[in-house]
């Protein structure tokens, strides 16, 4: 990790000042399996995921993951691989090649646009083949996520994310999401149905539409944001380990599932997660935490913490092997019940299937993909994510 | 890594070692998936009754982390 990644995630502890933080893998795991702590994070983007399978606790939160679960079934991960992920990769890089040669990138818009067609087919937006319409469309999604993440954002630049996720919604709602409403009114009369998000939320029925937008722009969120912060990520520890390490091949993808791990573990999707407690509670490892009481749990640090990664936690190495029972990812997905839903999208099935991050990666390599020396990274600086706002690559 | 140890029964393949103890398994499937005292589960039944496929298709379909597996995993609508 680097100290601009360490110095963003020091301002945020001072923002979260008062809040009891837990730092320790096993602290930060109980916590999330126990039923004495319920969701306490996104209060101010309540307004994007109130509501949704992220906010949700108990029954309820068992209840919506049943109705979604389908989409992550292995016959729907296999489909979903073959049918949307690769297509879109090949047709990503395709346009790339004709459109920039030789010339350098952005890898992180890249990534983004090789994930919005898979964000639209899993939540079921359907995109129509009016002009610009798929520019509009990541146009809306843009301002939609940056509002998502409202919590994150570091000064007063909250609310106005916040306006601009909203402005982009109503323009989101009207063009893409009502006419995809109604289609799959039709759908759902006819035999077969819709085999996405928003099929199985109507199929399912006793949500209104406002809750069934809310979902939609969780997983078009989450279906993006996992992948397009960690590939460049990825891509970057990958060519400087190979470079010393001639043994490892930048296009195998076993390799490249290991290497995607690490670096998953190192930086992280969020910061960390907010829970309140709701009764008395002591953890094993003697932490006292009264009902009430906010927690904050540090994701970054528990990631790095010795005891379960090793002296060298703060490096990268794909080869690394966490204490068991604990993953190569640390709790970069959560654990327990609070798991992310589609963390075998990203990560693949073992055996079965290869995961978006890691062909994605494999795609980009046997494409010739390489850093560029006069170009470097650019970082994140108005949220507390560890991510790139820029990494040039080259083709070639 | 080593192979998964998986523990087999007709129509349930049950990979343990990639069982992370979300416990949707025990909750949707009782008859069929216990917690151990890990909190990580446990399968329970060697035999699976038709009545239960449905039950067995959402404890699939609801593991995060892939670790059942089913003999017959049927198309989505």
């Amino acid at each position: 990790l680097d100290e601009t990644a360490l110095a963003a995630s020091a301002v945020h502890d001072g923002e979260h000042a008062g809040v009891l933080t837990l730092e320790r893998v096993e602290d930060v795991d109980e916590v999330l399996r126990s039923t004495a702590f319920i969701q306490g994070a996104h209060q101010e983007s309540l307004e994007f995921f109130g509501g949704t399978v992220l906010m949700l606790d108990g029954d309820p939160h068992f209840e919506r993951r049943r109705i979604e679960s389908g989409l992550f079934s292995r016959s729907s991960l296999i489909t979903m691989e073959h049918d949307v992920l690769e297509p879109s990769i090949d047709r990503t890089l395709a346009e790339t090649q004709r459109g920039y040669g030789s010339a350098p990138f952005n890898l992180v818009e890249f990534t983004r646009t090789v994930l919005l067609r898979i964000a639209a087919a899993l939540s079921g937006i359907d995109s129509p083949a009016a002009e610009g319409s798929v520019e509009r469309l990541a146009a809306y999604i843009h301002d939609m996520i940056d509002a998502a993440e409202a919590d994150w954002r570091y000064g007063d630049s909250a609310a106005l994310a916040i306006e601009n996720g909203i402005r982009a919604r109503e323009g989101f709602v009207d063009e893409f999401f009502r006419p995809s409403v109604e289609r799959r009114r039709a759908m759902l009369r006819a035999p077969g149905g819709a085999s996405d998000l928003l099929g199985e939320l109507m199929a399912a029925g006793g949500m209104t539409e406002d809750a069934m937008l809310r979902e939609v722009a969780l997983y078009i969120d989450g279906a993006i944001k996992t992948t397009t912060q960690s590939v460049p990520h990825a891509f970057g520890h990958i060519e400087q380990w190979c470079a010393s390490h001639p043994e490892d091949t930048k296009t195998d993808p076993e390799f490249l599932k290991k290497a995607l791990a690490e670096s998953l573990r190192l930086h992280g999707t969020v910061p960390r997660l907010l829970r309140i407690c709701t009764d008395d509670t002591r953890l094993a490892s003697g932490v006292e935490i009264r009902s009430g009481r906010r927690v904050a749990l540090d994701f970054r640090s528990a990631n790095l913490d010795p005891a379960i990664f090793g002296a060298d936690a703060t490096s990268f190495n794909p080869y690394r092997m966490p204490r068991p029972p604990h993953k190569p990812w640390g709790l970069t997905f959560g654990t327990g019940p609070h798991t992310c839903i589609g963390r075998l999208v990203v990560t693949g099935i073992p055996g079965v299937t290869e995961g978006s991050g890691a062909m994605m990666l494999r795609k980009l390599f046997e494409a010739g993909a390489r850093t560029v020396p006069d170009q470097p990274p650019a970082r994140e600086t108005q949220t507390g994510h560890d991510r790139y706002t820029r990494f040039a690559i080259r083709l070639g | 890594m080593g192979p998964d140890r998986s523990d087999q029964a007709p129509g349930i393949r049950f990979l343990r070692e990639r069982c992370e103890g979300a416990g949707w398994c025990s909750r949707v499937a009782p008859a069929y998936f216990g917690r151990d005292a890990e909190g990580l589960a446990v399968l329970l039944r060697s035999t699976v009754d038709e009545a239960d496929e449905s039950d067995l298709q959402s404890a699939a379909d609801m593991c995060p982390t892939g670790s059942i597996e089913l003999n017959v995993d049927p198309p989505r609508r």
